[in-house]
């Protein structure tokens, strides 16, 4: 294992014949970008033509759909439209939205920065490590989807009718102190922010304990030993290792953030503060036809916060230094606590109840009570109310095979595709391959429901036909979940060192050889944790799939949208437990993989 | 019990529908009785025909913006009486709106009969000209051809289901039903300051018009003086039904009987009251081109039941909707319930008054 910085490392290329390689450099000297991107695939190989190819495939579907909700957006009529700018400039309140969006994410991204990588430290190189379980906790908050999870906060912390706040004046009551509401409040900006925070916590996490599990934790115990304080060794070692996993964390959490519709649809809504993504869905939503051109106008925003968060990343990526796994062994030693170990499995333990198992119970309590309410009757609890929003319509139940099915194909997919085309992104950076990054990653600043809109007016109809088919629905949620897939593979494969694909190749191995030998196997922690990720979000999927879920294809998501807006929160809280039950049991497979991995050492 | 209780919602709902209209009614006009007829095509040569070629089809793609549980009971009828399966996709008046037009505009044509919410003029303006529709008049059905469903409900290329009307609701623990407001008006009354409980008039333009209706009979002023008790908003009608359930605030409106049925039946201490004054959403039918439509004989039986009283009641049921051919109604009482076409273009002057920002 080496911490390297490899700025100045040789430039050892991709297999090849050397007079073919000539010949083709020398033609594309004089050809065009093209040219140039085609000649450099060939020159890597059928692997890299695939690459390529896939890349290419990916763009399209990006670009198409898109194409096809512009044009209806701004030449309906069939002449352009040239008030958009206008209209979006004049948009009433869209100072203050935007101020709002930038707090929010902000705020909760540093927030969430913060401990994500305390949580991943404390697992991965403390002794305040709580077995199998600790590692999985700071996932807990995206089992459950966030907007069941927003309304359980809800449950929880209203100031009349939360659970916790009735707790808390019933204790208060015994002191003689006597309130009628509170005392905590769940619609403020403290509980915006806080839950916004609990949210992005695993993203840090995820890519902070990836970082760590593959970097050498030996260069921090030579420095402890050579005198260095904690904290001085925190600044100068481990914080600058990890430079690819915060790049991606932060990346994440903005592409979380300004696109995050269920806490502030919930939370917002109650508190009368407008963000961008709730505003543009209902833009999208509020009335027909929808005002699509000020929606797709608004999104412009999304995409230039992302587009910057982006491009900091890239440049965090591409200065290549940090840790990187050589070709030695590792190890990773552990640090002792001492007095602190208590409190900061305490903080652990509190993290995991507080975005999990509280606002579980408070999704079984109202399951099982059939509505919200704090004057429970526990005799006249029905326990078939946790399963009945499931097994109370065939169309529920379907959802549910519906959308596993497609999320382990489309997770699987994704994030095969996402690190064959982060390797050769890696490999390949001419200015083509960078801006099939970027299209790629696209969809992620945009809101699911206009990149639904986009595949129905590209592929149901004539002369692809898609409509109503699990095809359909599998393509958009690799569209939707792309741009975070490849921003993990990124991660993924910034870890890897290209020293030991150039010693592939030195012995005599194609890249599709080296891909399947030496990167995929070292780059399965995180693959196998973004593709965790993928699962998650493609079962709770709830935008795009109003658009999408056919009448014989229905899927979990729309199901729960509609119980949002029409149905009981019984109801919704039995979908969610469903759907909680489900992601668990998943992750927790992912993770045992993703643990035997790292422990063989592969 | 949670039988008993729903049995009890469905009378006590119908019951109250019923006396509330009748109440909001100036006078009789004439009744849609006449629909009673519609039962006489029932062994005609045409239908009989129409149902052969229908179950030869198998199923049929519904398209519905009644709420998810009255869609699946009436779907369940239908399927029960000519076993012909029922592809029901369920989705809000807009979200299905733009989901049919997006397919349409694809030319990807699913649904086999479309129930949405006040659609007759987009029908008549855009989904006709651009052959995504068929005016029903044309479209083969049998209680239409034979004049069993009233003119008085038909639109230009639409035909009228149901109307869904707005009610207020209260929390039973918190307010008694003396002291529950009787009226919309009402709730211009300060006590009420800081416990009504609303969805957000800016997630659907039904809110609008709902609140469009208040102002256009009580005033601005009184509208104004509404805002000003409303602090806060919830995201959905059934999350401000939760929230009422809960104690959250006292009164609750404008919601539906569809949003309030599931903490009622639950034991929820939740009523409602259905005001002299109010608006309700109108769901109205439209047929995809029969060249077009997956099912085009199997779509023409399921409107011409859902056109007649049985379907009519059976989607109604649920929801305590208000169906058109309720022999008990008026039609004036049933239309005392429509919205002003223009509501919408008074939207910003609305949420500003009830203080969305």
């Amino acid at each position: 294992m080496t911490t390297t910085d490899t700025k100045a490392e040789t430039d050892t290329e991709a297999p090849g014949g050397l007079d073919d390689i000539d010949a083709e450099l020398a033609m594309a000297v004089v050809a065009s970008p093209w040219a140039r991107v085609v000649a450099r695939a060939r020159r890597g190989g059928w692997f890299s033509v695939l690459s390529v190819v896939l890349g290419l495939v990916f763009a399209i579907l990006v670009i198409y759909p898109l194409v096809r909700v512009l044009i209806q957006a701004f030449f309906g009529d069939g002449t352009f439209d040239f008030s958009i700018a206008s209209e979006v400039l004049n948009y009433p309140g869209l100072g203050q939205m935007l101020l709002n969006t930038v707090i929010l994410v902000a705020s909760s991204m540093v927030l969430a920065l913060f401990f994500g990588a305390l949580f991943a430290w404390l697992m991965e190189r403390t002794d305040a490590r709580i077995g199998r379980l600790a590692a999985l906790m700071p996932m807990l908050p995206m089992l459950m989807p966030a907007i069941a999870g927003a309304i359980g906060w809800v449950f929880l912390l209203a100031p009349q009718a939360g659970f916790i706040n009735a707790i808390i004046r019933a204790v208060l009551d015994f002191f003689g102190v006597h309130l009628t509401s509170g005392p905590l409040d769940i619609y403020s900006w403290t509980g915006l922010i806080a839950l916004y925070t609990a949210y992005q916590i695993p993203f840090a996490f995820l890519m902070i304990t990836t970082g760590l599990r593959n970097s050498d934790a030996s260069m921090e115990e030579a420095s402890r030993i050579s005198g260095a304080s904690l904290r001085h060794t925190l600044m100068r070692i481990t914080i600058p290792v990890l430079r690819p996993s915060l790049g991606a964390a932060a990346l994440y959490m903005v592409w979380f953030g300004f696109s995050f519709y269920s806490v502030p649809v919930v939370l917002g809504t109650q508190m009368n503060v407008k963000v961008l993504p709730v505003e543009i869905v209902r833009l999208l939503t509020f009335t027909y036809p929808s005002n699509t051109k000020v929606a797709v106008g608004l999104s412009i925003f999304l995409i230039i916060a992302i587009g910057t968060a982006w491009y900091f990343q890239g440049r965090i990526l591409r200065s290549n230094r940090h840790s990187s796994i050589g070709g030695k062994g590792q190890r990773n030693s552990i640090t002792r606590l001492g007095k602190w170990r208590r409190p900061a499995q305490a903080l652990l333990v509190l993290y995991f109840a507080l975005t999990f198992v509280f606002p579980l119970i408070a999704q079984i309590l109202v399951a099982l009570n059939g509505y919200w309410t704090t004057a429970i009757k526990w005799s006249a609890l029905d326990i078939t109310r946790l399963w009945s929003g499931i097994t109370a319509n065939s169309q529920a139940s379907s959802a549910f095979g519906t959308s596993t099915l497609l999320a382990l194909i489309g997770a699987t997919i994704g994030m095969t595709v996402a690190a064959i085309f982060a390797l050769y992104l890696r490999e390949h950076r001419s200015r083509i391959s960078r801006v099939l990054d970027g299209v790629i990653k696209l969809p992620a600043a945009l809101s699911a429901i206009v990149i639904g809109l986009g595949f129905v007016l590209a592929f149901a109809g004539p002369p692809f036909n898609l409509g109503n088919t699990l095809v359909i629905l599998l393509l958009c949620y690799l569209v939707l979940f792309l741009p975070q897939a490849t921003i993990a593979a990124d991660a993924a494969a910034a870890q890897v060192d290209r020293q030991l694909s150039e010693a592939s190749w030195v012995s005599g191995a194609g890249n599709a050889r080296t891909f399947a030998r030496i990167n995929i196997p070292l780059m399965i922690p995180g693959l196998v944790a973004g593709w965790g990720l993928l699962f998650v979000w493609m079962t709770g999927e709830l935008n795009a799939s109003v658009m999408l879920a056919g009448t014989q294809t229905p899927v979990v998501g729309y199901y729960i949208l509609q119980t949002f807006q029409f149905g009981g929160f019984a109801t919704l809280a039995s979908l969610a437990l469903g759907l909680t039950v489900l992601n668990i049991v998943v992750l927790s497979i992912a993770h045992f993989i993703e643990k035997r991995t790292t422990a063989r050492g592969i | 019990m949670p039988i008993t209780r729903a049995k009890r919602l469905i009378v006590g709902g119908a019951v109250l529908a019923t006396l509330a209209l009748g109440l909001a009614a100036c006078s009789s006009g004439s009744t849609p009785s006449s629909t009673a007829s519609a039962s006489g095509s029932a062994n005609s040569p045409a239908l009989t025909k129409l149902i052969k070629e229908a179950q030869a089809e198998g199923s049929v793609n519904w398209y519905s913006a009644i709420p998810v549980a009255g869609s699946e009971y009436a779907a369940q009828q239908f399927q029960n009486k000519y076993n012909i399966h029922v592809n029901l996709l369920g989705l809000s008046g807009a979200a299905l709106l733009q989901r049919f037009t997006a397919e349409a505009t694809a030319g990807d044509y699913n649904a086999d009969v479309i129930v949405g919410t006040e659609i007759d003029a987009l029908s008549t303006s855009t989904f006709v000209p651009n052959g995504w529709l068929e005016p029903v008049k044309k479209a083969g059905i049998p209680v239409i051809d034979s004049k069993a469903y009233p003119t008085a409900f038909l639109g230009q290329t639409t035909a009228a289901v149901s109307y869904i009307p707005w009610v207020i609701a209260y929390n039973t623990n918190l307010v008694s039903k003396k002291d529950a407001p009787k009226t919309f008006k009402d709730f211009a009354d300060p006590k009420w300051k800081g416990k009504i409980i609303t969805s957000n008039p800016a997630a659907s333009i039904a809110y609008v018009e709902f609140w469009d209706r208040i102002q256009t009979v009580y005033g601005a002023k009184t509208l104004k003086a509404i805002g000003a008790n409303m602090p806060k908003f919830d995201a959905s009608a059934a999350a401000a039904a939760q929230d009422l359930a809960a104690g959250e605030g006292s009164i609750n409106a404008p919601t539906s009987v569809p949003a309030l049925a599931p903490v009622i039946a639950a034991g929820a201490p939740v009523a409602y009251i259905t005001a002299p004054i109010t608006t309700g959403s109108k769901l109205e039918l439209g047929m995809t081109p029969s060249a077009k439509a997956p099912h085009p004989a199997a779509a023409r039986l399921l409107a011409n039941w859902l056109l007649s009283p049985e379907g009519d009641e059976a989607v109604a049921k649920v929801g305590h909707d208000v169906w058109v051919l309720n022999p008990k109604l008026t039609t004036k009482e049933i239309q005392s319930l429509a919205v002003a076409p223009d509501a919408a273009t008074r939207q910003p002057q609305i949420l500003a008054a009830l203080g969305v920002k």
